[in-house]
């Protein structure tokens, strides 16, 4: 026999209908409109959408398909007067994308009196408004610069530059930045407030010995232009310094090699093994007076055959190299000449007979090295560097633009060559490569 | 016939007014509109008597009653007692009842016939009851609620009870009534019928707010509805049923 139902009439529609269901004595029709909860739902709410970036804001700026996920949870986020209620399902209503609309029908449900579960669904609109997000403002306003480091080194090549640059990428020091340009001696560097310039500055002093010269430019706003000065001293360079700075730094050699650039210039010199440093204020009062010679453009080549420690003296206790000194027997790697040379050398832990090296032949330089007694015959500076086809490491760059007026030439193929040699000089050096930490720069290929 | 009504503003008609096949019985203090629905309605046939019980104007749900008598609370006091016994017509007995239960509207549902009381009332107070009232004394619970008297409502030729009743219980009152009952609302889906809704075998009173809907399911089952308007409901029928035809 069939179960019959208790039926009355709705109070306010006539329909017959079972009060069990509701428990309210309203048929359930009647008791939706009426509690009607979708009635403080937000309806128009708008989302802010980039045109240039085809970005939605999120805050963060995200990039979503019109009917994806992430662009659910952006509506859903946005829309107030959901407490209470659990959403049951979303859907998305198609809307021309032209009309910059975005339609969801959202049912929600929500427990009234009784404990009766009502479920309703609603319509929500989303209107798509065109707004400008950070970045792009960033590419549009090139001038709106409020302070700028102008970075020179008065030098053939940019390995120093290279260098920055990828310690700048390792500490994700360009995010303030809002440009960067490269000039023929240096680089640029753009921000929006003077702090952060100084930041970056702060950041520069700790890893390169620089001068900083400051200026302004007052508008209603102010400019400010750093101009900073990096000692042409490079590494593996043969320095020359005057006399003036030899007795200030104790009567050391006026023939040094420059072993590292750190915050202050690192030298050794070649006969006695003696290291010493130069701090970048002493540089710049004699930075007129100060003989480079870089050993990319005079470097000769030798073939070691036979390396001898030297057994360290007290004096030398608080040397780096304390465990390398050596005297080297050479020859060199030219067919004419066969005479052996005995030289002194703070590389004993990297050299052995049959090697390569390369190094200065001072007699073949007739310039103010003449006027220096006791010179050595040959200085050698570091090993020959193996060319190394399979190179695997590819450099991150950082977006560097070219400042089109000044653009010189000849310089265009000179990139691809100076990037080789830095990486030669990274793969030599062990500090270097601490301070890098390799494996951030090496990307697979 | 249904009428709507309110007093004070309250559409718990029940609460403040007690209708019988013998009289009618209103609070004090209500305004005259009111009394004038009451007696335009009932005037010529039956007293309709001002009162209050114990300072209270919720008489109707204090008291309990039928033709044959009026059953009052203790909280009733002399004068007031005195003062409706002195106003009803002689054949209607009034007796007051000692009871813990005081709230007799609430408890005990009646007609000429049949009353239907609380689980927990007294033995003594049920056997007033049958002597006062004359009726067959039943004790039940309507819908699993102990106060029959709130949730349910009837007169010698229908019954209104809560919604949420069972179909079994219905059957069961049906058959003790020996009337026909069906389950409603009153007051805009209220479903405390007794303190929306007086009714008697010839009139009935519910508040303000009682939608159409409520008042054709009151005028049915309580049979309240005019000869002609029934007869021409019937012909109405019979001619639309022709046309279709």
């Amino acid at each position: 026999m069939l179960q019959r139902a208790v039926l009355i009439f709705c109070p306010l529609c006539e329909l017959e209908f079972e009060p069990k269901l509701t428990k309210t004595n309203i048929c359930p029709n009647c008791l939706i409109a009426q509690m009607n909860i979708t009635q403080d739902i937000d309806n128009d709410k708008e989302i802010l959408f980039c045109r240039y970036c085809r970005r939605y804001q999120r805050p963060p700026w995200v990039l979503c398909e019109r009917d994806s996920k992430e662009l659910l949870a952006i509506c859903l986020k946005k829309v107030i007067g959901l407490q209470e209620k659990t959403i049951i399902d979303t859907k998305f209503i198609f809307t021309e994308p032209s009309t910059k609309q975005i339609k969801l029908q959202i049912t929600v449900q929500k427990e009234a009196m009784n404990g009766t579960c009502i479920q309703d669904s609603k319509i929500l609109n989303f209107e798509e408004v065109y707004h400008q997000c950070e970045d792009c403002k960033r590419e549009f306003t090139p001038h709106i610069w409020g302070a700028c480091i102008q970075l020179r080194q008065r030098v053939n090549h940019k390995k120093s530059f290279y260098y920055l640059e990828q310690l700048i990428l390792q500490h994700h020091m360009n995010q303030q930045m809002l440009k960067v340009e490269s000039a023929d001696d240096g680089m640029n560097f753009y921000f929006k407030q003077k702090n952060q310039a100084l930041h970056m500055l702060e950041f520069i002093r700790s890893y390169l010995p620089i001068q900083v010269k400051e200026s302004k430019e007052v508008y209603s706003f102010i400019k400010y232009t750093f101009v900073v000065d990096v000692p042409r001293i490079c590494k593996d360079d043969l320095v020359i310094l005057p006399h003036k700075l030899c007795h200030q730094l104790g009567g050391i050699n006026r023939i040094q090699i420059c072993y590292r650039v750190a915050s202050s210039i690192q030298l050794i010199d070649p006969i006695k093994l003696k290291v010493c440093e130069i701090s970048a204020e002493q540089y710049f009062k004699h930075d007129l007076d100060i003989r480079t010679m870089p050993l990319r453009e005079n470097c000769d080549e030798f073939t070691v055959l036979d390396v001898e420690k030297i057994k360290p003296s007290k004096n030398d206790q608080n040397n780096p190299f304390l465990n390398s000194l050596c005297t080297v027997e050479l020859m060199k790697d030219n067919d004419s000449d066969y005479n052996q040379y005995q030289v002194k050398s703070h590389l004993g832990n990297f050299l052995q007979a049959g090697m390569t090296v390369q190094g200065f032949d001072l007699n073949k330089y007739n310039n103010e090295l003449d006027e220096i007694y006791d010179k050595p015959e040959l200085i050698i500076i570091r090993r020959k560097p193996e060319k190394n086809k399979k190179r695997k490491t590819q450099l991150k760059r950082l977006d560097i633009e070219e400042n089109q007026e000044k653009k010189n030439k000849k310089k265009e193929g000179l990139e691809e060559q100076q990037i080789e040699e830095f990486l030669e000089d990274i793969e030599q050096d062990q500090h270097l490569q601490e301070t890098l930490n390799l494996q951030q720069i090496q990307t697979q290929q | 016939m249904a009428n709507r009504c309110q007093f004070e503003n309250s559409n718990d008609i029940g609460v403040f007014s007690k209708l019988t096949n013998a009289y009618c019985l209103v609070a004090l203090g209500g305004s005259e509109n009111f009394y004038s629905v009451f007696e335009s309605e009932l005037g010529l046939s039956m007293p309709v008597i001002h009162c209050s019980i114990g300072g209270t104007r919720i008489i109707g749900r204090l008291t309990a009653g039928n033709k044959n008598g009026l059953l009052v609370p203790n909280t009733c006091t002399d004068q007031e007692l005195k003062q409706i016994r002195n106003s009803l017509p002689d054949e209607v007995k009034v007796k007051r009842v000692e009871e813990k239960l005081s709230a007799l509207g609430n408890c005990v549902a009646c007609n000429d016939y049949v009353a239907l009381i609380h689980s927990d009332l007294d033995k003594e107070t049920e056997e007033i009851i049958a002597d006062t009232l004359g009726v067959e004394v039943f004790r039940t619970t309507v819908a699993q609620q102990v106060l029959v008297g709130t949730y349910c409502c009837f007169n010698n030729q229908g019954g209104l009870v809560h919604p949420l009743t069972t179909v079994e219980e219905l059957d069961e009152l049906a058959n003790l009534l020996q009337i026909p009952l069906c389950a409603g609302t009153v007051n805009r889906g209220s479903d405390i019928i007794a303190s929306g809704l007086v009714v008697n075998d010839i009139a009935a009173f519910c508040g303000l707010d009682t939608t159409s809907t409520e008042i054709t399911v009151i005028e049915k089952i309580f049979k309240l509805q005019d000869k002609n308007k029934q007869n021409m409901e019937v012909q109405i029928r019979q001619d639309m049923m022709q046309e279709l035809e």
